[in-house]
């Protein structure tokens, strides 16, 4: 029987505002309310970072038993940890016995985690090992797992990207991914070891919601000509504002988004393999790939996207002015919640694995001039998405039940429907026009607040 | 010594003003053809304190890089600067350090930016320590090489589009 108590009412809350989003998907809207509401992030923290795969890193990130980093899962501080055979574990920062971080450092390599207050200490496998002075405190140790660290039951890795859910209730890795896990073997597996991370993580803070820059990354390419305009003044991007018609799309299940620049149809049949150089694409091992995945990547592999729910992708050209030529840079980049109308973004650079030292500086330098905390690009959208979480707390819009708008393609002359003769994953649209990508991302996130909101 | 320090706390106060009142193509004639201009990634491995991790940089711009930035700036377009923040930067801490040669000076320094863009509500604040070579060329100097420590791991700011 449910009591009046605050949670019950704060739970109400939140199942209003889903049905709300519910009633306002179908007509292809979003209640304004979902972008800074404290009972629905505490809710999103639970049942979508609580009960999701979600990523914590690379595996070039902690090659050698024992490496370590500390990471996010939603609000969750955890340690990433590589063990002596190879496995990887997930486990919460915090000692079992009053809760004191054990982990204060970003990375660092170590087979055991002696807490600062008491001493308890823990392998890294999480289980609980000693105590000082153990037979006068304890007479005996304590039973290793059941005091020892929560371990995230289920660790997956897939090209290297290493994804945790704090769940056992949920599909395998690559079944959840869904064709994402596609996009991810075009991205990173094109060569036999693949890409490796290039440098830690830099970090800034942005007073948005994690929900728009994870839409954006989806599939918004109408935004390209407008809110980056200044790259085009500066001749270092052209055509932005034909976005939407040069970026083709892949839409998975699951919330997962993708697309690709078709460069070979509207530029150059040269503009192949992201417009990586010849000298480049001849060290890709693309007679492995069936010939259909070899077209996707030489004419529109993916070049943007997000796996749901906060991790983001982008591939491009970047100038530099080192009197050097532009090079190709790829990016990771999850969306960490942090509070309501809070997000902090963490923004990995990779290179391929049989890249010189000397193509690596290239494409990291491109990398930070386009993207990242200096990057021109992330620069502009950063102040664009900071509307969103005011807007969600405006109590005129709230008086209003304002909703914001993605019925783009309604009216619009653009054939939006899915490629009929596509064999691949998902569906695949050759246009970005009508928002359908970002109705994906909101309709798995109702799903899955519906869902958790009943219990596992 | 304490001649150099002048001619260097000169130098950085009026490069402070010059960015406070965007006049940029003023503050780029007080950098050298050959500047660097980094920002290194400061990550905490264990038991070390703040380490700079090798390749990882936030920032690492020539002169060819900020002439860009600054272009950008000048465009309406440019939505993070656009309209352009009000900036206060406060230079303190100023010591020469050894190690400079002729015509050469070694100097750090700290910069408190006090940035209030647009409407947001309330302005941002960064802490940052610098090291910086000034040449000295005729009567003039110039910046040589600046690398910048941010005071946080974390960017407080939601980006940096104004200089340190």
């Amino acid at each position: 029987m449910l009591s009046d108590t605050v949670e019950n009412r704060a739970d109400g809350k939140v199942e209003q505002l889903l049905d709300r989003a519910e009633r306002a998907l179908a007509d292809d809207l979003v209640p304004v309310g979902i972008f800074n509401d404290d009972a629905l992030f505490r809710a999103e923290m639970d049942r979508i970072f609580g009960q999701t795969w979600v990523f914590v890193g690379h595996e070039s990130e902690i090659p050698e038993p024992g490496d370590y980093v500390r990471r996010q899962i939603g609000l969750d501080s955890v340690i990433v940890t590589r063990g002596r055979e190879g496995e990887i574990n997930v486990l919460s920062n915090y000692c079992r016995h009053r809760g004191t971080e054990l982990c204060l450092s970003d990375q660092g390599n170590a087979f055991r985690f002696r807490c600062r207050y008491h001493g308890w200490t823990y392998r890294n496998n999480g289980d609980w090992v000693a105590a000082p002075q153990l037979r006068e405190a304890y007479g005996e140790p304590l039973d290793a797992r059941e005091w020892g660290l929560p371990r995230a039951p289920r660790v997956g890795t897939h090209q290297g990207m290493i994804f945790a859910s704090l769940s056992d209730d949920v599909p395998d890795l690559l079944e959840f991914l869904d064709g994402s896990a596609w996009a991810l073997d075009l991205i990173m597996g094109l060569a036999p070891r693949g890409m490796r991370v290039i440098a830690p993580p830099d970090r800034w803070r942005i007073k948005t919601d994690w929900k728009i820059p994870s839409e954006n990354f989806a599939g918004d390419a109408y935004h390209l000509g407008i809110a980056h305009q200044s790259i085009e003044q500066l001749h270092i991007a052209h055509g932005l504002d034909k976005s939407s018609h040069l970026i083709h799309t892949f839409e998975f299940e699951n919330g997962h988004n993708f697309g690709g620049h078709a460069w070979t149809q509207f530029v150059s049949p040269e503009w192949e393999c992201w417009r990586y150089p010849p000298e480049h694409v001849a060290r890709f091992d693309l007679d492995k790939l069936s010939e259909r995945d070899a077209r996707i990547v030489r004419d529109k592999g993916p070049s943007v996207g997000t796996i749901f729910p906060n991790l983001s992708y982008i591939r491009a050209m970047g100038g530099t002015s080192r009197g050097g030529a532009p090079a190709v840079f790829t990016s990771f980049r999850q969306w960490q919640p942090v509070a309501p109308g809070l997000i902090e973004v963490w923004n990995w650079f990779f290179a391929w694995d049989f890249e010189t030292e000397e193509e690596v500086a290239r494409s990291h330098e491109a990398g930070l001039f386009a993207a990242g905390v200096g990057g021109l690009f992330d620069q502009d959208d950063a102040v664009l998405w900071q509307g969103p979480a005011r807007a969600a707390e405006s109590p005129w819009l709230k008086r209003l039940d304002a909703h914001f708008h993605l019925q783009q393609g309604r009216n619009s002359p653009i054939d939006q429907s899915p490629d009929p003769d596509w064999a691949g994953p998902g569906l695949h649209r050759t246009t970005s026009y009508g928002e359908h990508q970002q109705l994906s991302f909101y309709r798995q996130w109702l799903k899955q607040m519906q869902q958790g909101g009943r219990g596992a | 010594m304490s001649d150099l320090w002048v001619k260097a706390a000169q130098f950085l106060g009026h490069e402070a003003l010059l960015l406070d009142e965007r006049r940029f193509d003023e503050w780029l004639d007080l950098l050298h053809d050959d500047l660097c201009y980094e920002m290194p990634l400061h990550m905490v491995s264990e038991g070390k304190g703040a380490r700079t991790a090798p390749t990882a940089y936030l920032l690492n711009d020539d002169k060819g890089m900020i002439a860009t930035r600054v272009r950008r700036l000048s465009f309406d377009t440019a939505h993070a600067e656009a309209p352009a923040s009000r900036t206060v930067r406060t230079v303190g801490s100023i010591c020469v350090l050894p190690g400079g040669s002729e015509g050469s000076v070694e100097v750090a320094s700290t910069i408190i930016l006090h940035r209030h863009f647009g409407i947001d509500p309330a302005p941002d604040i960064i802490h940052a320590r610098r090291r910086d070579r000034l040449v000295v060329e005729g009567e003039r100097m110039l910046l040589a090489h600046r690398t910048i420590a941010i005071g946080s791991a974390v960017l407080n700011m939601p980006n940096l589009a104004v200089f340190l």
